[in-house]
């Protein structure tokens, strides 16, 4: 099947007449996911309904290349295009209120994370995606012991090495696109298929794979440099040094998976379609960090 | 500007535009805006208004639910244009 990107309403597979009428229509009544999807990446102007066909087909025509590949170019022009994000533009070298910004709102995407992961776990019928997700989990949320702690235990120690305490940290609501975001990816991964939850969780994990520069990302997630310098602490190193070693393989090794396995079960289309979903979440989330930065900024 | 019909893709964008507005009022004074030219995209804008010949800069960004996130005065002239 076919899916709506700002919605994940279904439609016949390779129906993009119907995708197009769907989108005009929203666009019509002023939906604003809708509006946006298409501003975002059609058109900001209102096209005629077999133009924008053609356009949408484009967009999502795969040509040569693997879903994999596909997937890598549009999760690069959306988050390091000219101009990136405006959050990894702020990590390249993030001040203490950049930093609490992530700890204080990624605390609450981790705990998402774990769920989003064990649905996949619980709904796949593959023994070697369970244990990629097992893998996962233990990275980021279960650690390996006090020598090798979680990601999730080395954001805690940042913030808490940046002066608030864990218990202000795990009190702490998220904002409102954290919220919205989490509340969307959690009914990602536990009502649309186990592939597309997949492709739509670790395909964020893209935004700290070092090797995005090579395939034309205009920055990395932050400079490589304030690992080795003063510029950070200890703490906020060992955070960031984790992401930087560990996440190039797991969204390699996730988008491997989703290759194989959108093909085999015929879900192409529809992993397409909740990839660009996510992604549009993960945008909103990461200006939630930038939002909560502000709040430390003196 | 003021008292001319705009049209808006959502509710979100009025939202941003009103905000926008009563932002630039309460940083100038004005009691109305005669025009405003904005520029950039989603990441961030900037925004040139006009009142009776007087000019007034910002740059601003929005977050997801149409909110001003980011907000700085770029300045302007005091002096009619010519």
């Amino acid at each position: 099947m076919t899916k709506c990107p700002a919605c994940l309403t279904a439609f016949p597979k390779g129906d993009w007449a119907a995708l197009a009428q769907h989108l005009a229509e929203r666009a019509q009544r002023s939906d604003a996911v809708h509006v946006r999807w298409l501003n975002q990446n059609i058109s900001r102007k209102r096209i005629p309904l077999d133009d924008l066909e053609s356009r949408i087909h484009q967009f999502f025509d795969l040509g040569a290349r693997p879903l994999s590949a596909w997937i890598r170019s549009r999760f690069i022009s959306k988050f390091y295009g000219e101009p990136p994000h405006p959050f990894p533009a702020a990590l390249q070298h993030p001040s203490r209120a950049t930093l609490l910004g992530y700890v204080f709102e990624h605390q609450h995407f981790l705990r998402q994370w774990v769920r989003s992961c064990a649905y996949i776990m619980a709904r796949t019928d593959q023994a070697e995606v369970a244990r990629y997700e097992l893998d996962n989990l233990n990275t980021e949320f279960g650690g390996f012991g006090t020598p090798t702690p979680s990601h999730y235990e080395l954001l805690l120690q940042m913030g808490e090495s940046l002066g608030v305490s864990r218990a202000q940290i795990l009190n702490t609501p998220p904002l409102a696109s954290t919220a919205a975001a989490i509340q969307e990816w959690n009914r990602i991964a536990t009502e649309e298929h186990w592939v597309e939850a997949v492709a739509g969780m670790h395909s964020l994990e893209l935004i700290a794979n070092r090797n995005l520069v090579d395939e034309g990302a205009s920055i990395s997630y932050f400079d490589p440099r304030i690992l080795n310098g003063t510029e950070v602490n200890a703490p906020a190193k060992a955070f960031l040094r984790e992401g930087y070693e560990a996440d190039a393989g797991h969204s390699d090794e996730a988008l491997a998976l989703v290759d194989r396995f959108a093909v085999e079960l015929d879900r192409v289309e529809e992993v397409q379609a909740t990839f660009l979903r996510s992604a549009d979440l993960f945008d909103d989330y990461l200006i939630a960090r930038l939002e909560r930065a502000a709040q430390f900024e003196s | 500007m003021d008292g001319e019909r705009l049209f808006f893709c959502c509710d979100i964008c009025l939202r941003e535009f009103r905000q926008l507005v009563a932002r630039i009022k309460s940083e100038t004074g004005w009691d109305r805006i005669d025009s405003v030219q904005v520029a950039g995209d989603r990441r961030g804008r900037t925004c040139l208004a006009t009142r009776a010949g007087t000019r007034y800069e910002c740059a601003f960004a929005f977050n997801a639910e149409g909110s001003l996130r980011e907000y700085s005065s770029r300045g302007g002239s005091e002096r009619p244009d010519p």
